[in-house]
């Protein structure tokens, strides 16, 4: 096996390395007379001084292909086509992308806004201010009064006519009259004020059911109260 | 006609077509051998010599006038043959070099040097591959590379050394230097 090139521990090869260091730089590589006789007798510095002399005059001969025409034609017209789109007005991808990131944060804060806006955030016994839409108690009272209302009403047009049919048709001029025919309609009077009871707990249900649903409207309506802390808690 | 660098760049930043075409022929061969040494592949470094070009023309405005052209498009040269080679994520293709290599080696008794030394750069690293190439075979002086490659002179002599080294280390190693040399 062949030594190894310069000894680093070797003064005199180290510097024969330095001498021919400059030798490729394009210098003439010149040695002191001791550096000389120690090249001469040193197998690795001369073996490197004469392949350095041979790199020297071959390495601007290594071959290498050429480019032709066709090359040269392409490339000027890849530089043209590139000028002319560069040239274009275009948006540049970062600001797509920055509108995309802006886009992005703003439905992001959206969505995160808008459950945070529709619920209560109390925090140590302090009903933290929301910002739900704003509860309208007389708009609610409204809304179910009206509906008592109608219902009533309509219970009252429907309960109307049957109480009519009690009421004689001719009314006599004195009372007494009155008394003395009223016996015969005794019976079929209370068949009707049964009919009666029960048109108007029929007509009054909905009513109620109505009425309830609305009171219970009301109460969802409103805002559940935070418990009460004890004082001592 | 472009006697002056900067007014070929002033001519084709003015966008004139034959200024353009003159830059681009004035430093075809060197931005391209430079590809071709550091890819190892002819039509890698054809296509990447054109993205060298594209580069150039980009960012022609941003030359510095005050410093020679030749230097700062190898520097353009030599980043974009490392993306390239980053990108592909391969290797140099040795065998592929050496073959074209030895297809169009000279014909003279020095062919088989040259062959060796072509082999032995393109086993050195990018780094020291490039230094090498841009000094021995372009002409480039250590200032140049080093503003190049965005790197200090002593590193760039450095590199140059040990590129040297295992260039003379292959020749010797493959029986270019006489045993019996100086005796």
């Amino acid at each position: 096996m062949k030594n190894d090139f310069a000894n680093p521990d070797s003064t005199e090869c180290r510097l024969v390395q330095e001498a021919l260091q400059r030798y490729m730089d394009g210098g003439n590589g010149d040695l002191s007379p001791e550096l000389l006789t120690h090249r001469s007798v040193c197998p690795n510095c001369l073996s490197q001084y004469q392949a350095a002399t041979l790199l020297r005059g071959a390495a601007k001969r290594v071959p290498c292909p050429s480019l032709g025409s066709a090359w040269t034609d392409a490339a000027v017209a890849a530089i043209w086509a590139d000028t002319a789109a560069r040239s274009q007005p275009r948006r540049a991808p970062w600001r797509v992308v920055a509108w995309l990131t802006i886009a992005a944060a703003l439905l992001l804060a959206v969505g995160v806004w808008k459950p945070w806006q529709q619920h209560e955030i109390v925090r140590e016994g302090t009903l933290a201010r929301t910002s739900t839409p704003p509860l309208y108690v007389d708009k609610g009272l409204d809304e179910a009064r009206t509906l008592v209302v109608d219902l009533t009403r309509r219970t009252a047009d429907g309960a109307v006519p049957p109480t009519r049919n009690l009421i004689p048709a001719e009314v006599p001029a004195s009372p007494l009259a009155v008394k003395d025919s009223l016996p015969r309609a005794v019976e079929p009077a209370a068949e009707s004020l049964e009919e009666i009871r029960h048109g108007a707990a029929s007509g009054l249900e909905p009513m109620a059911n109505s009425a309830r649903r609305a009171f219970a409207m009301f109460l969802n309506e409103v805002p559940a109260l935070p418990p009460e802390r004890k004082p001592d808690s | 006609m472009f006697a002056d660098e900067a007014a070929l760049v002033r001519a084709c930043l003015a966008k004139k077509p034959d200024a353009v075409r003159a830059l681009v022929e004035r430093f075809q061969a060197d931005v391209f051998r430079l590809c071709y040494r550091l890819l190892t592949n002819q039509h890698d470094a054809e296509d990447v010599s054109q993205e060298v070009f594209l580069r150039i023309f980009r960012s022609l405005h941003r030359w510095d006038g005050q410093r020679p052209l030749r230097p700062w498009i190898m520097g353009i040269a030599v980043n974009r043959c490392r993306t390239w080679m980053a990108q592909s994520k391969k290797r140099p293709e040795l065998a592929d070099y050496l073959q074209e290599t030895t297809a169009s080696r000279p014909e003279d008794d020095s062919a088989e040097l040259i062959a060796e030394i072509a082999a032995g750069v393109a086993e050195l690293r990018p780094e020291y591959r490039a230094v090498f190439v841009m000094f021995h075979e372009q002409g480039l002086q250590y200032e140049e590379i080093a503003d190049a490659l965005e790197h200090p002179v002593g590193t760039i002599k450095t590199w140059l050394h040990r590129a040297r080294m295992e260039v003379l280390e292959r020749l010797r190693s493959r029986g270019m230097v006489p045993d019996n040399a100086g005796s």
